[in-house]
């Protein structure tokens, strides 16, 4: 759903924080947004005070107090402590944020499309037409945001295709199979998709006959890229990717698992086995990325698949510019 | 009432510490507009014209008048009157108004005075009230005020209804840092803006402070740090903010935890040497507690999870044969664990043999 640029919390992510500067940029006339409009939106939003409750909380200096300018709390804390705490919160959060945007501009490389000064954040001129803020948009307004007609998904997708084999090397023996349903340059079918892959790869024997069979899209497997030797023998490097464009990404961050589609839908294992990859157009949180990649193996995330989408086609890029100009366009409108 | 053609942007103006660009009129208009959010005062004057219940604080210097407190409202004013400056600085999302507003904005309330006169309302309102400055420019401010006027830290603090040392520990950050520029360069800092807070909270911390030699006595003086503890405060900075041209990434990125984690580690010789060999901020922490502390933590916190477990196990276990696996392997670890624990404390509580002497 397309929504006006809200404040966020103050307790809400870097990540979030930095979307939201992000985003501010992109909605300016002068493609600008600073430190200070973060540190005014969180004090307008007013969920500052929570953060200052919890706090006080873990203090223990005022485990019952309800956030009241009245009883309990005035006896806790002063209104010249508030005011400190608050200003040390807000600072706080600010610095975070721009850490966060510092980590992605690092990241993504020549691929971001903004620049930095001390306390403010500038979009590039051409920051419409970039797979990242395709990807920021794609993550904030879901996929459904674009013009009538526009796929998003199957763009993701592309991006995806591009980032793996981008990751892989550019090279003649680096290939990618798209096995996302629906298939649109592939075997429509699951088996003879499946049969397809097996004789590119040069190795899984063929598809297994599974009563099961029939109803399967593509078991959550969207892409498969390998990098094969020129003797064309089997034990090549192979990675088996899914790309998870909604909100509900992290629910899905392990149901591929390769060692259990070959071995359910293959008639021979593949000589090594293959690697996770998993694609989303959110930035992920460096907290708890670990466990991410325990789950979810190769991790793209949105500036690592900006990183390695240097090189898209204008086909491609002109659908995410198409979505973007959407998408920003019917946010002006609704601010 | 002052015409607006006469007011000057302040120079001075201490939210320009740190911050890109130069000390003429238009930079810092656009300065202002870019960094310190002018449109949301822009809008409100465009709406509800200029309240004159709040008038600007202004300086006469060279024949003009510097504006002192009020900036972001100056700016606002010269945005919304003239399109030039709009288009010179970009701010094209702002509201045209109408040539009587103009008109109405040509001359503002000023009150003239001093910068000498003026610093305790400035200090109220922008050190500790309700229109904060970043830490680095309160700090900024409060040195000028105690250097340059001669007032008392003690003073300041008084006069503008601090209560929690905050006028002190600015000011002892600030000269912490000048101090630390001989031996490291700010604007070398790894991250694009500069933390500031994370210096002067650190400041407070037992292992920092005791790592840069900084005591009681030194504390609030202009040179806090003794010359020999300078390449210290040196290689504190490097941890703290990291380097641009050596491609080191700040250890702290946040005050809770990695502020604490630091001063931890500073209070032990075989941390310190840790971060001194690179290791990252948990790896020096780890080494820094030492064994004892880190098995007995491993302990306490296995025995957590294993009673959160067992909660959850009549609702939560299913059957699974690898989590049977696993709880077997942990009983088997317990054991092992158990039986050389009891070794090691029957070893430990034997009394030493006798020799043939003390017999």
């Amino acid at each position: 759903m397309i929504a006006e640029l809200l404040a966020p919390a103050a307790t809400a992510s870097a990540e979030c924080h930095a979307d939201w500067l992000e985003l501010r940029a992109l909605l300016a006339g002068d493609l600008n947004s600073s430190l200070s409009d973060l540190a005014r939106a969180i004090r307008s939003a007013g969920t500052i005070e929570a953060v200052i409750e919890q706090q006080m909380r873990d203090e223990g200096s005022s485990p019952d107090a309800s956030w009241d300018w009245g009883e309990d709390f005035e006896e806790e804390i002063s209104p010249a402590e508030f005011m400190e705490r608050r200003d040390d919160l807000s600072e706080a959060v600010t610095d975070r944020a721009s850490d966060e945007l510092d980590d992605r501009a690092l990241a993504c490389g020549d691929a971001y499309p903004f620049t930095r000064g001390p306390q403010h954040l500038q979009a590039r001129r051409y920051a419409v037409r970039s797979v990242y803020v395709f990807l920021l948009l794609l993550s904030t307004d879901g996929v459904r945001a674009g013009p009538p007609g526009l796929a998003a998904t199957e763009l993701f997708e592309d991006l995806a295709a591009v980032a793996a084999q981008s990751f892989f090397g550019r090279h003649e023996d680096v290939h990618v199979y798209h096995f996302g349903f629906p298939r649109r340059r592939t075997l429509r079918g699951f088996k003879p998709a499946l049969d397809e892959l097996c004789v590119r790869l040069g190795e899984g024997g063929s598809a297994r006959s599974r009563p099961d069979q029939r109803h399967q899209k593509d078991a959550k497997l969207d892409l498969v890229t390998w990098r094969s030797f020129p003797d064309g023998r089997m034990g090549q490097l192979v990675a088996f990717g899914q790309c998870a464009a909604g909100a509900d990404w992290t629910e899905k961050l392990s149901e591929l698992q390769p060692r259990a589609f070959t071995g359910k839908w293959l008639t021979e294992p593949l000589g090594v086995e293959p690697t996770r990859m998993f694609f989303c157009p959110f930035r992920i949180e460096r907290e708890g990325w670990e466990t991410k990649v325990i789950d979810g193996g190769l991790l793209f995330d949105r500036c690592r698949i900006a990183h390695h989408c240097a090189e898209v086609d204008d086909e491609l890029l002109d659908g995410c510019e198409r979505f973007s100009a959407h998408v920003l366009e019917q946010r002006r409108a609704h601010a | 009432m002052l015409a607006e053609e006469r007011l000057l942007l302040d120079a001075k103006n201490p939210r320009f510490y740190g911050v890109d660009g130069s000390s003429d009129q238009q930079s810092m208009l656009h300065t202002l507009w870019r960094d310190f959010a002018v449109d949301e005062i822009a809008y409100s004057i465009a709406a509800n014209g200029y309240f004159a219940y709040e008038p600007l604080f202004a300086t006469p210097e060279d024949g003009d008048h510097v504006v002192v407190e009020g900036n972001r409202r100056l700016a606002a004013v010269k945005l919304l009157r003239h399109p030039e400056l709009r288009r010179a600085v970009g701010a094209t999302d702002l509201p045209k108004i109408s040539a009587k507003a103009v008109q109405a904005l040509s001359e503002l309330p000023v009150i003239v005075t001093s910068r000498e006169l003026v610093w305790q309302y400035v200090g109220f309102k922008h050190v500790n009230g309700p229109q904060p400055w970043q830490s680095s420019s309160k700090a900024e401010y409060i040195a000028w005020v105690h250097n340059e006027l001669g007032v008392s830290l003690q003073d300041i603090a008084g006069r503008i209804g601090d209560q929690h040392a905050t006028v002190k520990r600015l000011y002892r950050g600030l000269m912490v840092l000048q101090q630390a520029e001989a031996v490291f360069d700010p604007s070398d800092r790894a991250k694009s803006h500069f933390s500031f807070s994370h210096l002067y909270t650190g400041l407070d911390y037992p292992g920092i402070r005791k790592f840069i030699g900084l005591t009681e006595a030194r504390d609030f003086t202009p040179r806090p740090i003794a010359r020999a503890k300078v390449p210290a405060l040196g290689e504190l900075c490097g941890w703290l903010f990291g380097s641009k041209s050596r491609k080191i990434a700040p250890l702290v990125r946040s005050q809770n935890p990695d502020l604490r984690k630091l001063d931890e580690i500073l209070q032990s010789a075989d941390g310190t040497a840790a971060l001194r060999q690179g290791l990252p901020l948990d790896v020096s922490l780890d080494i820094s507690r030492g064994d004892e502390k880190l098995f007995r933590e491993a302990l306490v916190d296995a025995k957590r999870k294993l009673q959160e477990a067992r909660g959850k196990l009549l609702t939560g276990y299913t059957g699974e044969a690898d989590l049977l696996q696993s709880a077997e392997q942990i009983g088997d670890l317990a054991d092992s664990m158990v039986d050389e624990m009891q070794r090691i404390r029957r070893q430990r509580r034997r009394p030493p043999k006798r020799t043939a002497r003390q017999r």
